[in-house]
Protein backbone atom coordinates (compact mmCIF):
# COMPACT_ATOMS: atom_id res chain seq x y z
CA UNK A 1 0.00 0.00 0.00
CA UNK A 2 1.34 3.32 -1.04
CA UNK A 3 1.69 6.45 1.62
CA UNK A 4 -1.63 8.86 1.44
CA UNK A 5 -0.29 12.34 2.48
CA UNK A 6 -3.61 14.89 2.85
CA UNK A 7 -3.53 18.56 3.25
CA UNK A 8 -5.63 20.24 5.09
CA UNK A 9 -5.63 23.95 4.61
CA UNK A 10 -6.99 27.57 3.38
CA UNK A 11 -5.14 30.19 2.95
CA UNK A 12 -7.89 32.46 5.33
CA UNK A 13 -8.12 31.76 9.10
CA UNK A 14 -11.18 30.84 10.96
CA UNK A 15 -12.79 29.02 8.13
CA UNK A 16 -12.37 26.01 10.77
CA UNK A 17 -9.61 23.56 9.12
CA UNK A 18 -8.70 22.02 12.44
CA UNK A 19 -12.27 20.84 12.46
CA UNK A 20 -11.96 19.04 8.95
CA UNK A 21 -9.12 17.64 10.33
CA UNK A 22 -10.51 16.24 13.45
CA UNK A 23 -13.18 15.32 11.40
CA UNK A 24 -10.89 13.26 9.25
CA UNK A 25 -8.60 11.67 11.97
CA UNK A 26 -11.75 10.22 13.41
CA UNK A 27 -13.22 9.10 9.99
CA UNK A 28 -9.46 7.09 9.46
CA UNK A 29 -9.93 6.08 13.02
CA UNK A 30 -12.88 4.34 12.71
CA UNK A 31 -12.07 2.64 9.64
CA UNK A 32 -9.00 0.93 11.39
CA UNK A 33 -6.34 3.38 8.96
CA UNK A 34 -3.09 3.66 10.85
CA UNK A 35 -2.93 7.53 10.33
CA UNK A 36 -0.66 10.02 11.86
CA UNK A 37 -1.03 14.08 11.96
CA UNK A 38 1.22 17.04 11.71
CA UNK A 39 -0.08 20.17 13.21
CA UNK A 40 1.49 23.11 11.48
CA UNK A 41 0.28 25.70 14.37
CA UNK A 42 3.79 25.95 15.78
CA UNK A 43 4.64 26.38 18.64
CA UNK A 44 0.90 26.19 19.90
CA UNK A 45 -0.72 22.77 18.68
CA UNK A 46 -4.61 23.18 18.56
CA UNK A 47 -5.35 19.73 16.63
CA UNK A 48 -2.57 18.36 19.16
CA UNK A 49 -4.44 19.19 22.03
CA UNK A 50 -7.86 17.41 20.33
CA UNK A 51 -5.53 13.98 18.91
CA UNK A 52 -2.13 13.94 21.63
CA UNK A 53 -1.19 10.15 20.74
CA UNK A 54 -1.01 10.58 16.69
CA UNK A 55 0.19 14.37 16.36
CA UNK A 56 3.16 16.33 16.49
CA UNK A 57 3.69 19.78 16.23
CA UNK A 58 5.63 20.84 13.29
CA UNK A 59 7.12 24.19 11.55
CA UNK A 60 6.34 23.29 7.67
CA UNK A 61 8.25 25.92 6.71
CA UNK A 62 11.74 24.65 7.89
CA UNK A 63 13.51 22.05 6.47
CA UNK A 64 14.15 19.69 9.22
CA UNK A 65 10.76 19.87 9.74
CA UNK A 66 10.02 19.17 6.33
CA UNK A 67 12.20 16.11 6.07
CA UNK A 68 10.50 14.81 9.34
CA UNK A 69 7.09 14.56 7.49
CA UNK A 70 8.08 13.54 3.86
CA UNK A 71 11.45 11.88 4.44
CA UNK A 72 8.94 9.51 6.60
CA UNK A 73 6.27 8.36 4.14
CA UNK A 74 7.54 5.17 2.95
CA UNK A 75 8.84 3.90 6.94
CA UNK A 76 6.09 5.20 9.15
CA UNK A 77 3.68 2.50 10.53
CA UNK A 78 0.74 5.45 9.63
CA UNK A 79 -0.02 4.76 5.84
CA UNK A 80 -1.93 8.23 5.55
CA UNK A 81 -0.49 11.30 6.91
CA UNK A 82 -2.70 14.20 7.16
CA UNK A 83 -1.31 17.65 7.55
CA UNK A 84 -3.52 19.99 9.05
CA UNK A 85 -1.65 23.33 7.25
CA UNK A 86 -1.70 26.87 9.48
CA UNK A 87 -3.89 29.80 7.74
CA UNK A 88 -2.20 31.53 5.21
CA UNK A 89 0.37 29.04 4.57
CA UNK A 90 -1.62 26.58 2.01
CA UNK A 91 0.03 28.67 -1.61
CA UNK A 92 3.37 28.30 0.40
CA UNK A 93 2.93 25.09 1.41
CA UNK A 94 2.12 23.44 -2.00
CA UNK A 95 5.18 25.84 -3.45
CA UNK A 96 7.65 23.94 -1.32
CA UNK A 97 6.16 20.39 -1.56
CA UNK A 98 6.92 21.50 -5.63
CA UNK A 99 10.44 22.70 -5.02
CA UNK A 100 11.35 19.64 -2.71
CA UNK A 101 10.02 17.63 -5.72
CA UNK A 102 7.38 16.14 -3.47
CA UNK A 103 4.48 16.74 -6.64
CA UNK A 104 6.84 14.57 -8.88
CA UNK A 105 6.87 11.73 -6.58
CA UNK A 106 2.75 12.02 -6.69
CA UNK A 107 2.97 12.14 -10.84
CA UNK A 108 4.97 9.28 -10.73
CA UNK A 109 2.37 7.69 -8.98
CA UNK A 110 4.47 6.77 -5.49
CA UNK A 111 2.50 8.70 -3.14
CA UNK A 112 -1.20 9.38 -3.29
CA UNK A 113 -1.55 13.34 -2.75
CA UNK A 114 -5.44 15.55 -1.48
CA UNK A 115 -5.60 18.50 -0.72
CA UNK A 116 -8.69 19.53 1.93
CA UNK A 117 -9.02 23.09 0.28
CA UNK A 118 -11.54 24.83 3.52
CA UNK A 119 -13.38 27.67 1.61
CA UNK A 120 -14.69 30.51 3.62
CA UNK A 121 -17.58 32.75 2.47
CA UNK A 122 -15.42 35.43 0.78
CA UNK A 123 -14.64 36.26 -2.80
CA UNK A 124 -10.97 35.53 -1.01
CA UNK A 125 -11.49 32.09 -0.94
CA UNK A 126 -12.35 31.96 -4.45
CA UNK A 127 -8.95 33.71 -5.34
CA UNK A 128 -7.16 31.13 -3.23
CA UNK A 129 -8.75 28.16 -5.28
CA UNK A 130 -7.45 30.23 -8.44
CA UNK A 131 -3.91 30.73 -6.37
CA UNK A 132 -3.87 27.06 -5.56
CA UNK A 133 -4.90 25.13 -8.87
CA UNK A 134 -1.34 25.76 -10.15
CA UNK A 135 -0.23 22.99 -7.93
CA UNK A 136 -2.66 19.98 -7.48
CA UNK A 137 -2.61 19.13 -11.02
CA UNK A 138 -2.20 15.24 -9.88
CA UNK A 139 -3.95 15.60 -6.48
CA UNK A 140 -7.28 14.38 -5.52
CA UNK A 141 -8.49 18.36 -4.74
CA UNK A 142 -11.46 18.86 -2.15
CA UNK A 143 -13.04 21.95 -2.34
CA UNK A 144 -14.89 22.23 1.45
CA UNK A 145 -17.26 24.17 2.09
CA UNK A 146 -17.97 24.30 5.91
CA UNK A 147 -20.98 25.20 7.47
CA UNK A 148 -20.26 24.20 10.99
CA UNK A 149 -20.28 27.68 12.09
CA UNK A 150 -23.39 28.42 10.37
CA UNK A 151 -21.26 30.07 7.48
CA UNK A 152 -23.21 30.85 4.30
CA UNK A 153 -22.25 30.88 1.00
CA UNK A 154 -24.53 32.84 -1.00
CA UNK A 155 -22.52 36.14 -1.47
CA UNK A 156 -20.65 33.88 -3.70
CA UNK A 157 -22.23 34.20 -7.34
CA UNK A 158 -22.67 30.61 -8.38
CA UNK A 159 -21.58 31.05 -11.92
CA UNK A 160 -18.71 32.77 -10.68
CA UNK A 161 -18.26 30.07 -8.02
CA UNK A 162 -18.46 27.13 -11.03
CA UNK A 163 -15.51 29.61 -13.05
CA UNK A 164 -13.09 28.96 -10.15
CA UNK A 165 -14.13 25.51 -9.16
CA UNK A 166 -14.29 24.43 -13.26
CA UNK A 167 -10.38 25.24 -13.30
CA UNK A 168 -9.16 22.56 -11.22
CA UNK A 169 -9.89 19.40 -13.45
CA UNK A 170 -11.79 16.62 -11.45
CA UNK A 171 -12.46 19.16 -8.03
CA UNK A 172 -15.04 17.45 -5.76
CA UNK A 173 -17.21 19.44 -3.45
CA UNK A 174 -17.87 18.17 -0.23
CA UNK A 175 -20.07 20.32 2.34
CA UNK A 176 -19.68 20.36 6.12
CA UNK A 177 -23.12 20.32 7.96
CA UNK A 178 -23.94 23.13 10.75
CA UNK A 179 -23.19 21.53 14.27
CA UNK A 180 -25.19 23.12 17.23
CA UNK A 181 -22.69 25.94 18.49
CA UNK A 182 -23.07 24.51 22.32
CA UNK A 183 -22.53 20.68 20.99
CA UNK A 184 -19.48 21.98 19.40
CA UNK A 185 -18.36 24.62 22.66
CA UNK A 186 -18.59 21.11 24.93
CA UNK A 187 -16.17 19.12 22.47
CA UNK A 188 -13.95 22.23 22.28
CA UNK A 189 -14.42 22.16 26.03
CA UNK A 190 -13.68 18.72 26.63
CA UNK A 191 -10.42 18.38 24.37
CA UNK A 192 -11.41 15.07 23.17
CA UNK A 193 -11.72 13.76 19.41
CA UNK A 194 -15.25 13.94 18.30
CA UNK A 195 -15.57 9.74 18.62
CA UNK A 196 -14.74 10.25 22.38
CA UNK A 197 -17.13 12.80 22.95
CA UNK A 198 -19.88 10.40 21.33
CA UNK A 199 -18.43 7.86 23.63
CA UNK A 200 -18.74 9.67 26.55
CA UNK A 201 -15.09 9.24 28.21
CA UNK A 202 -12.46 11.71 28.62
CA UNK A 203 -8.84 12.39 27.47
CA UNK A 204 -7.84 9.55 29.79
CA UNK A 205 -10.62 6.55 28.08
CA UNK A 206 -12.47 6.89 31.53
CA UNK A 207 -16.30 7.08 31.24
CA UNK A 208 -17.28 11.12 31.53
CA UNK A 209 -20.78 12.69 32.03
CA UNK A 210 -21.21 14.82 28.67
CA UNK A 211 -25.04 15.63 27.93
CA UNK A 212 -27.01 12.89 25.89
CA UNK A 213 -28.32 15.46 23.86
CA UNK A 214 -24.90 17.08 22.96
CA UNK A 215 -23.66 13.79 22.07
CA UNK A 216 -26.14 13.01 20.39
CA UNK A 217 -26.40 16.44 17.95
CA UNK A 218 -22.41 15.31 17.82
CA UNK A 219 -22.99 12.00 16.30
CA UNK A 220 -25.22 13.02 14.24
CA UNK A 221 -23.36 15.42 12.61
CA UNK A 222 -20.33 13.33 12.36
CA UNK A 223 -22.60 10.51 10.34
CA UNK A 224 -23.20 13.36 8.04
CA UNK A 225 -19.89 14.48 7.90
CA UNK A 226 -18.27 11.05 7.60
CA UNK A 227 -21.40 10.49 4.58
CA UNK A 228 -19.78 13.20 2.32
CA UNK A 229 -16.40 11.26 2.99
CA UNK A 230 -17.70 7.67 1.84
CA UNK A 231 -19.64 9.80 -1.24
CA UNK A 232 -16.25 10.52 -2.19
CA UNK A 233 -14.28 7.12 -1.42
CA UNK A 234 -11.94 8.74 1.01
CA UNK A 235 -10.85 5.32 2.28
CA UNK A 236 -9.93 4.66 -1.38
CA UNK A 237 -6.73 6.92 -1.14
CA UNK A 238 -5.33 4.93 1.95
CA UNK A 239 -6.74 1.74 0.37
CA UNK A 240 -4.35 2.05 -3.15
CA UNK B 1 -40.48 -16.40 32.04
CA UNK B 2 -36.92 -16.72 30.94
CA UNK B 3 -34.27 -16.08 33.24
CA UNK B 4 -32.69 -12.75 31.39
CA UNK B 5 -35.91 -10.98 31.10
CA UNK B 6 -36.72 -7.70 32.61
CA UNK B 7 -39.05 -5.39 31.52
CA UNK B 8 -38.19 -1.99 30.57
CA UNK B 9 -38.82 1.17 32.23
CA UNK B 10 -41.79 2.83 30.46
CA UNK B 11 -41.77 6.81 28.65
CA UNK B 12 -44.71 7.33 27.76
CA UNK B 13 -45.00 10.52 25.44
CA UNK B 14 -48.43 11.80 25.10
CA UNK B 15 -49.05 13.48 22.49
CA UNK B 16 -51.30 15.07 19.49
CA UNK B 17 -51.11 17.63 16.59
CA UNK B 18 -54.37 19.03 18.10
CA UNK B 19 -55.49 21.17 21.23
CA UNK B 20 -58.49 19.43 23.28
CA UNK B 21 -58.86 16.42 22.35
CA UNK B 22 -57.89 14.95 25.54
CA UNK B 23 -54.04 14.75 25.60
CA UNK B 24 -53.81 16.30 28.80
CA UNK B 25 -56.52 14.00 30.49
CA UNK B 26 -54.84 10.93 29.17
CA UNK B 27 -50.94 12.50 30.76
CA UNK B 28 -53.18 12.88 33.91
CA UNK B 29 -54.71 9.73 34.02
CA UNK B 30 -51.28 7.89 33.28
CA UNK B 31 -49.86 10.03 36.29
CA UNK B 32 -52.60 9.12 38.70
CA UNK B 33 -52.21 5.31 37.82
CA UNK B 34 -48.94 5.45 38.71
CA UNK B 35 -49.09 7.22 41.75
CA UNK B 36 -51.97 5.14 43.15
CA UNK B 37 -49.62 2.17 42.57
CA UNK B 38 -46.77 4.02 44.46
CA UNK B 39 -44.57 3.69 41.83
CA UNK B 40 -41.94 5.65 40.84
CA UNK B 41 -43.10 8.11 38.34
CA UNK B 42 -42.14 11.93 36.86
CA UNK B 43 -44.04 13.76 34.34
CA UNK B 44 -42.51 16.80 32.20
CA UNK B 45 -44.99 19.15 30.86
CA UNK B 46 -44.55 21.66 27.91
CA UNK B 47 -48.28 23.78 27.94
CA UNK B 48 -47.84 27.25 28.86
CA UNK B 49 -51.77 27.76 28.94
CA UNK B 50 -53.71 26.61 32.25
CA UNK B 51 -55.22 23.91 33.21
CA UNK B 52 -51.91 22.25 32.26
CA UNK B 53 -51.11 18.89 34.11
CA UNK B 54 -48.32 20.90 36.04
CA UNK B 55 -51.70 22.82 37.15
CA UNK B 56 -53.36 19.54 38.46
CA UNK B 57 -49.94 17.35 39.58
CA UNK B 58 -47.25 20.02 40.43
CA UNK B 59 -45.39 17.82 42.70
CA UNK B 60 -45.15 15.49 40.72
CA UNK B 61 -44.92 17.16 36.86
CA UNK B 62 -41.50 19.97 35.43
CA UNK B 63 -42.31 22.34 33.08
CA UNK B 64 -40.42 21.66 29.81
CA UNK B 65 -38.96 23.13 26.76
CA UNK B 66 -37.98 21.67 23.15
CA UNK B 67 -37.08 25.31 21.15
CA UNK B 68 -33.68 25.47 22.83
CA UNK B 69 -30.38 23.79 23.34
CA UNK B 70 -30.65 23.89 27.30
CA UNK B 71 -34.74 23.00 27.41
CA UNK B 72 -33.66 20.24 25.02
CA UNK B 73 -30.79 19.12 27.27
CA UNK B 74 -33.02 19.88 30.44
CA UNK B 75 -35.66 17.32 29.32
CA UNK B 76 -33.76 14.32 27.29
CA UNK B 77 -30.53 14.07 29.78
CA UNK B 78 -33.23 13.56 32.35
CA UNK B 79 -35.07 11.27 30.39
CA UNK B 80 -32.41 9.41 29.44
CA UNK B 81 -31.62 8.56 33.05
CA UNK B 82 -31.82 4.46 33.72
CA UNK B 83 -32.92 5.28 36.92
CA UNK B 84 -36.38 3.04 36.60
CA UNK B 85 -38.93 5.86 37.35
CA UNK B 86 -41.57 5.98 34.57
CA UNK B 87 -41.98 9.48 32.98
CA UNK B 88 -44.86 10.76 31.47
CA UNK B 89 -44.37 13.66 29.06
CA UNK B 90 -47.42 15.63 27.86
CA UNK B 91 -46.42 16.82 24.75
CA UNK B 92 -48.08 20.32 23.38
CA UNK B 93 -49.03 20.37 19.84
CA UNK B 94 -47.00 23.38 19.45
CA UNK B 95 -43.30 21.11 20.47
CA UNK B 96 -44.78 17.77 18.58
CA UNK B 97 -42.38 18.23 15.84
CA UNK B 98 -39.33 19.88 17.25
CA UNK B 99 -39.93 16.69 20.15
CA UNK B 100 -39.69 13.96 17.52
CA UNK B 101 -37.27 15.90 15.25
CA UNK B 102 -34.92 16.31 18.37
CA UNK B 103 -35.51 12.33 19.62
CA UNK B 104 -34.66 11.10 16.17
CA UNK B 105 -31.43 13.26 15.09
CA UNK B 106 -29.98 12.15 18.75
CA UNK B 107 -30.74 8.99 18.41
CA UNK B 108 -32.87 8.93 21.35
CA UNK B 109 -34.64 5.53 21.04
CA UNK B 110 -31.38 3.20 20.28
CA UNK B 111 -29.63 4.49 23.23
CA UNK B 112 -33.10 4.38 25.25
CA UNK B 113 -33.52 0.85 24.48
CA UNK B 114 -29.97 -0.10 26.03
CA UNK B 115 -30.38 1.42 28.90
CA UNK B 116 -33.53 -0.67 29.72
CA UNK B 117 -36.14 2.18 28.67
CA UNK B 118 -38.86 1.85 26.01
CA UNK B 119 -40.44 5.25 24.38
CA UNK B 120 -43.78 4.67 23.47
CA UNK B 121 -46.17 7.43 22.26
CA UNK B 122 -49.57 7.54 22.89
CA UNK B 123 -51.02 9.28 19.77
CA UNK B 124 -54.76 10.43 20.22
CA UNK B 125 -56.59 9.33 17.56
CA UNK B 126 -58.72 12.44 16.48
CA UNK B 127 -60.74 12.30 13.56
CA UNK B 128 -58.82 15.01 11.78
CA UNK B 129 -57.08 14.98 8.85
CA UNK B 130 -53.49 16.52 9.96
CA UNK B 131 -54.02 14.05 13.16
CA UNK B 132 -53.69 10.99 10.76
CA UNK B 133 -50.70 12.65 8.77
CA UNK B 134 -48.62 13.48 12.04
CA UNK B 135 -49.41 9.89 12.73
CA UNK B 136 -48.46 8.56 10.01
CA UNK B 137 -45.27 10.54 9.37
CA UNK B 138 -44.35 9.59 13.17
CA UNK B 139 -45.03 5.72 11.80
CA UNK B 140 -42.55 6.61 9.11
CA UNK B 141 -39.96 8.77 10.29
CA UNK B 142 -39.25 6.16 13.90
CA UNK B 143 -40.56 3.10 13.09
CA UNK B 144 -39.05 2.06 15.82
CA UNK B 145 -41.28 3.57 18.69
CA UNK B 146 -43.95 1.79 20.36
CA UNK B 147 -46.55 3.74 18.70
CA UNK B 148 -50.14 3.65 20.25
CA UNK B 149 -53.57 5.17 19.33
CA UNK B 150 -55.84 6.31 21.78
CA UNK B 151 -59.47 6.60 21.25
CA UNK B 152 -60.89 9.05 23.25
CA UNK B 153 -64.46 8.34 22.82
CA UNK B 154 -65.15 12.16 24.22
CA UNK B 155 -63.77 13.55 20.37
CA UNK B 156 -63.92 10.13 18.10
CA UNK B 157 -65.92 6.94 17.53
CA UNK B 158 -63.53 4.24 17.80
CA UNK B 159 -64.65 2.10 14.84
CA UNK B 160 -64.29 4.49 12.12
CA UNK B 161 -60.96 5.99 13.47
CA UNK B 162 -59.70 2.70 13.65
CA UNK B 163 -59.03 2.10 9.90
CA UNK B 164 -57.37 5.54 9.70
CA UNK B 165 -54.72 4.57 12.70
CA UNK B 166 -52.81 1.81 11.34
CA UNK B 167 -51.04 -0.15 14.10
CA UNK B 168 -47.07 -0.07 13.61
CA UNK B 169 -46.43 -3.00 15.70
CA UNK B 170 -47.65 -5.98 18.02
CA UNK B 171 -47.03 -3.71 21.34
CA UNK B 172 -49.00 -0.98 19.74
CA UNK B 173 -52.68 -2.05 20.21
CA UNK B 174 -55.17 0.96 21.31
CA UNK B 175 -55.88 1.95 23.89
CA UNK B 176 -59.86 2.83 24.73
CA UNK B 177 -60.62 6.28 26.75
CA UNK B 178 -64.53 5.71 27.07
CA UNK B 179 -66.81 9.20 26.71
CA UNK B 180 -68.06 10.45 30.51
CA UNK B 181 -70.87 11.61 31.03
CA UNK B 182 -70.51 15.36 30.28
CA UNK B 183 -71.50 16.70 33.16
CA UNK B 184 -68.63 14.86 35.17
CA UNK B 185 -66.23 17.14 33.19
CA UNK B 186 -66.56 19.65 34.54
CA UNK B 187 -65.01 17.82 38.56
CA UNK B 188 -62.44 16.60 36.43
CA UNK B 189 -61.00 19.99 35.06
CA UNK B 190 -60.74 21.94 37.94
CA UNK B 191 -57.15 21.50 39.23
CA UNK B 192 -56.01 20.71 41.39
CA UNK B 193 -58.13 16.91 40.77
CA UNK B 194 -56.22 14.09 40.99
CA UNK B 195 -57.76 10.81 41.79
CA UNK B 196 -54.10 9.77 43.28
CA UNK B 197 -54.90 12.85 45.70
CA UNK B 198 -58.04 11.57 47.21
CA UNK B 199 -56.70 7.67 47.83
CA UNK B 200 -60.46 6.54 48.30
CA UNK B 201 -61.73 9.21 49.60
CA UNK B 202 -64.83 11.05 48.21
CA UNK B 203 -64.14 14.91 48.42
CA UNK B 204 -66.22 16.89 50.01
CA UNK B 205 -67.21 19.14 46.90
CA UNK B 206 -67.98 16.30 44.23
CA UNK B 207 -71.49 14.72 45.05
CA UNK B 208 -71.32 10.69 46.32
CA UNK B 209 -72.94 9.77 43.25
CA UNK B 210 -70.37 11.71 40.67
CA UNK B 211 -67.35 10.86 42.42
CA UNK B 212 -68.09 7.17 42.19
CA UNK B 213 -69.41 7.48 38.70
CA UNK B 214 -65.82 9.01 38.03
CA UNK B 215 -64.19 6.46 40.00
CA UNK B 216 -66.00 3.84 37.71
CA UNK B 217 -64.57 5.40 34.84
CA UNK B 218 -61.04 5.95 35.87
CA UNK B 219 -61.02 1.94 36.58
CA UNK B 220 -61.76 0.84 33.32
CA UNK B 221 -59.10 3.32 31.63
CA UNK B 222 -56.88 1.87 34.67
CA UNK B 223 -57.23 -1.38 32.74
CA UNK B 224 -56.73 0.09 29.48
CA UNK B 225 -53.16 0.82 30.67
CA UNK B 226 -52.58 -2.51 33.00
CA UNK B 227 -53.20 -3.96 29.20
CA UNK B 228 -50.56 -2.05 27.68
CA UNK B 229 -48.18 -2.39 30.12
CA UNK B 230 -48.93 -6.39 29.56
CA UNK B 231 -48.02 -5.99 26.00
CA UNK B 232 -45.12 -3.95 26.16
CA UNK B 233 -43.56 -7.22 28.79
CA UNK B 234 -44.58 -9.60 26.36
CA UNK B 235 -42.91 -7.31 23.99
CA UNK B 236 -40.12 -7.61 25.84
CA UNK B 237 -40.19 -11.28 26.26
CA UNK B 238 -41.14 -11.72 22.68
CA UNK B 239 -37.73 -9.51 21.75
CA UNK B 240 -35.67 -11.35 24.73
CA UNK B 241 -36.57 -15.07 23.03
CA UNK B 242 -35.55 -13.68 19.31
CA UNK B 243 -32.44 -12.51 20.46
CA UNK B 244 -31.64 -15.05 22.39
CA UNK B 245 -32.55 -17.34 19.75
CA UNK B 246 -30.26 -15.98 17.32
Amino acid sequence: MKPAVILVGADKGGVGKTTVTRTLLDYFVAHNVPTRAFDTEAPRGTLKRFHPDMTEVVDVTTIPDQMKIFDTLADADAKVTVIDVRAGLLSSTLRALRDIGFLDIVKKGQVTFAVFHILGPSIASLDEIAETAAFVGDAKYFLVKNHINNTNFFEWDPATYDSYFHRIKGAVEISVPHLNEMACEQVELASVPFLTFVANKNGGGEAANYSFVLRGYVRHWLGNVWGEYDRVKLTEISAK
Amino acid sequence: MPGGVTSRTPLFIVCSPQARVGRTLTARLLLDFFLMEDRPVAAFDFDAEPPALIDFLPLHTSNARIADIEGQMALFDRLIVPDRVTKIVDLAPTSLQKFFSVMREIGFIDDARRRGIEPVALFIAAPDAVSQRVYAALQMSLPEMVLVPVYNEAVAQGQRARKNYPLSNRASVPIQIPALPPYLYRYLEKPPFSFAGFRGTPPQDIPLEAYMELLRWMRRVFVEFRELELRLLLNDVRLSLQHDAG
